[in-house]
């Protein structure tokens, strides 16, 4: 019976892959159970308040949970409550950000001297911090959800409660991970090692698995995205059914009241639509009703939060995201300037063009150094020439990728609507950024051009698709060893990560 | 829609991506994390306040002078205070001598800088307590000139201690750190890691939790990823 092994092995994988996909896929849970722990011991490694603006973000739920307002950005008693201040002055916190020569308060005697200075601490020390915050201008949704759980762990101590909040961050990061390997099933097939290749890069990724661990929307913003990019996708695909059109909608309004980079998704939504109706070409009726209902589910929630939830803006007046919308339209535009901007970010100066505006500040910093991996308060980095390779790896990588895209051009043409919606999320993404960042150098004379690597986050999926396809590309002899590399790679990295920033703050 | 699918995989493939997970990890470790693990550093017992971040603001002790500063911890491993010191002013005699006083309920140490120096970081012997607790230091000028103790007085650098320079509050803190004698290395250290970890989240995660969290992310992250990756190729394979 020379076939029987082969038939033994066909029933085999089908009864497992049967069993996987009953239940949750194994690879998945695996790759699942990783990130937690990795969410958890780096909610361990970084002190309270360390990550970045941890301190205004918990600030901001804080004041929504005890008051059920939202802080103001400009004006107010104090920036954190009585309970935050009295706990960063007495267990050193506020000194320790950025700071790599401070320590933390870490004996026992800190924390008795804490605890009873935390119980003289008179009636409504919680909720007296009504601002300034300049993360005030920020939307409500994230901090809303933040706050709930504040309210459901607010008999627990200050840095208990900071723990348990920063548990929740970890939540949006294991469903990232989920969507990534929904995502890189819809792009792919099953093709299980490729949904595992993406759900493991996007894993094991350092950044996004150190900002798991602090209180931060992009955390949300991350998970949002990707869910909007899977669901934009699906859309294009499957085409524009009722319940696609509501998910893709409501996920990119959740976006933009999550954060303002959040505002991206929203040319995405319009490309996916369009695109939707051209590939699936549906009846003139389905297509106004879907459409005035997808504007509906981003504009209902909008209207909501510009009505009731936003905050006051530098200006004094209620104004959109705080007044960041309105700085960002004021003051000199210029269109060669701007130009000038973004080729100097990527490509070294040619002569006759103008000088680039703030410090030097380019690819390199946003793409390499602060996305794979820069923690704190961007005082924990790599070793010098740790970026130095990523930065070659991911300069091969890129040729590789549109090595790929070239020798695999009929599958991208066949596939052309969802390639353009991954592309539009990209180009929006990107022009969105440089034009914060350039907006905000010359409003503050060049000294901050504001954008960090963890800003290219949202597009974390997109990171991993690529890989998988250009990965995915070589004959699978090749190709899976060589996705196996990319995983011990990244693998490294972020176990690296956790123990530096444990021995900058802890030894 | 056509998909960007391509073939499954090719027999012994996933054993073979495994190995090579394992030995690029097992590699790396030996290679690059054992030096950092094992590299002998020196033991930061507390830092009861920091330097300054940009401007380093001098606390001026004029003779017979004294500048005391409460609420710094003193642990069992802190043998050595460092601050950084100079002149007041500049003579061929150097610096006052500078004695420096530890006191707490129960507790108290004594040491002196000798006069002469020409100004600089010091590592001043010191006895420690059995155990930590809350001290007030005190640097009593005993020369005949004054002299400047490095510090910081910007915001966000400024610590819970708070100074007294002969009897009047003063704005910052005078940069101290406290040592242990010798240098370890960081697998020597865990123990006092994982108690620092545990002591920042109110004893939510008691030390015992941190230590068996640190060993699961240790080994099971790379673990369960490589072995993720090893059964999502071996199900391709058993599958075609």
């Amino acid at each position: 019976m020379p076939d029987a092994p082969v038939t033994t092995r066909n029933e085999a994988g089908t009864r497992r892959r049967r069993a996987s996909l009953r239940g949750f896929p194994i690879p998945l849970a695996l790759i699942v159970l990783a990130a937690a722990l990795q969410s958890l011991a780096w909610n361990l490694a970084v002190p309270p308040f360390q990550g970045p603006d941890e301190t205004e973000h918990f600030a901001y739920i804080q004041y929504l949970a005890e008051t059920g307002n939202m802080p103001n950005p400009v004006s107010g008693g104090a920036t954190v409550s009585s309970e935050v201040e009295t706990t960063l002055k007495e267990l050193n916190l506020a000194p320790l950000v950025g700071n790599l020569t401070a320590r933390p308060a870490w004996t026992t005697a800190d924390l008795a001297l804490w605890r009873s200075v935390d119980r003289r601490l008179p009636p409504g020390s919680r909720a007296n911090g009504s601002g300034p915050n300049h993360v005030a201008q920020n939307p409500p949704l994230y901090y809303a959800l933040m706050a709930a759980a504040y309210r459901a762990v607010d008999g627990m101590s200050l840095l208990t409660r900071v723990f348990v909040l920063r548990l929740l961050n970890g939540m949006c990061f294991l469903a990232t991970i989920a969507l990534t390997w929904l995502l890189a099933g819809e792009l792919f097939g099953r093709v299980r090692w490729k949904q595992t290749l993406a759900a493991g890069v996007v894993a094991v990724q350092p950044q996004l698995a150190f900002m798991s661990s602090v209180i931060n929307p992009d955390n949300l913003l991350v998970t949002l995205t990707t869910g909007f990019l899977l669901a934009a996708v699906r859309l294009v695909k499957h085409g524009p059914s009722l319940s696609r059109v509501l998910t893709t909608s409501g996920l990119s309004a959740a976006a933009i009241i999550t954060h303002g980079r959040g505002l991206v998704t929203v040319p995405v939504l319009c490309a996916a639509l369009a695109l939707s109706y051209v590939r699936h070409r549906p009846a003139l009726t389905d297509m106004f009703v879907r459409t005035a209902a997808a504007l509906a589910t981003v504009v209902v929630p909008f209207a909501v939060y510009l009505a009731f939830g936003r905050s006051t803006g530098s200006s004094g007046s209620s104004s959109l995201y705080g007044g960041q919308v309105s700085q960002l339209n004021t003051g000199s535009f210029r269109v060669g300037q701007f130009l000038s901007q973004i080729y100097q970010f990527y490509f070294p100066r040619i002569l006759s063009m103008p000088a680039m505006i703030g410090p030097p500040y380019g690819y390199r910093q946003v793409f390499i150094e602060t996305f794979y991996g820069t923690f704190g308060s961007l005082e924990v980095r790599f070793a010098p020439q740790i970026y130095d390779t990523l930065q070659w790896l991911s300069g091969l990588g890129l040729a590789a990728f549109l090595t790929a895209c070239i020798v695999r051009w009929r599958t991208l043409k066949r596939a052309w609507p969802t390639v353009v919606v991954m592309l539009s999320l990209l180009f929006t993404t990107m022009f969105f950024l440089h034009y914060v960042s350039y907006r905000a150098l010359i409003a503050d004379a060049g000294s901050d051009p504001l954008i960090v690597g963890r800003y290219l986050l949202p597009m974390i999926s997109l990171f991993a698709a690529a890989i998988t396809f250009t990965v995915g590309s070589l004959p699978q002899r090749i190709g899976a060893p060589i996705g196996a590399l990319i995983l011990a790679t990244e693998i490294l990295l972020a176990l690296a990560g956790i123990g530096m920033t444990a021995a900058r703050f802890y030894a | 829609m056509p998909s960007l699918r391509d073939g499954a995989a090719t027999p012994r493939l996933a054993g073979a991506c495994a190995l090579l997970m394992v030995v690029v990890v097992v590699g790396a470790v030996l290679a690059w994390y054992r030096p950092f693990l094992v590299r002998s550093r020196a033991v930061i017992a507390g830092v009861p306040a920091p330097g300054a971040l940009f401007n380093v603001t001098d606390f001026r002790v004029p003779k017979g002078g004294r500048a005391c500063m409460n609420s710094v911890t003193v642990t069992p491993q802190s043998r050595l205070a460092a601050f950084v010191l100079r002149p007041g002013e500049i003579t061929s005699q150097g610096g006052p001598p500078l004695e420096v006083t530890l006191g707490a309920p129960g507790y108290t140490s004594s040491a002196t800088v000798p006069g002469g120096y020409p100004g600089g970081g010091v590592q001043l012997p010191i006895t420690p307590p059995t155990r930590a607790l809350v001290a007030t230091i005190c640097f009593a000028n005993r020369g005949s000139g004054a002299v400047l103790l490095a510090g910081t007085d910007e915001p966000r650098t400024i610590s819970r201690p708070k100074v007294k320079i002969d009897g009047r509050w003063v704005a910052g803190d005078i940069a101290l750190t406290f040592y242990d004698v010798g240098d370890q290395s960081l697998t020597a250290r865990l123990g006092a890691l994982f108690s620092h970890a545990s002591n920042l989240t109110d004893g939510f995660v008691p030390e015992w939790g941190v230590a068996l969290i640190a060993l699961m992310t240790a080994f099971l992250v790379p673990a369960a990823m490589i072995f993720a990756f090893y059964s999502s190729v071996r199900d391709d394979e058993l599958d075609r």
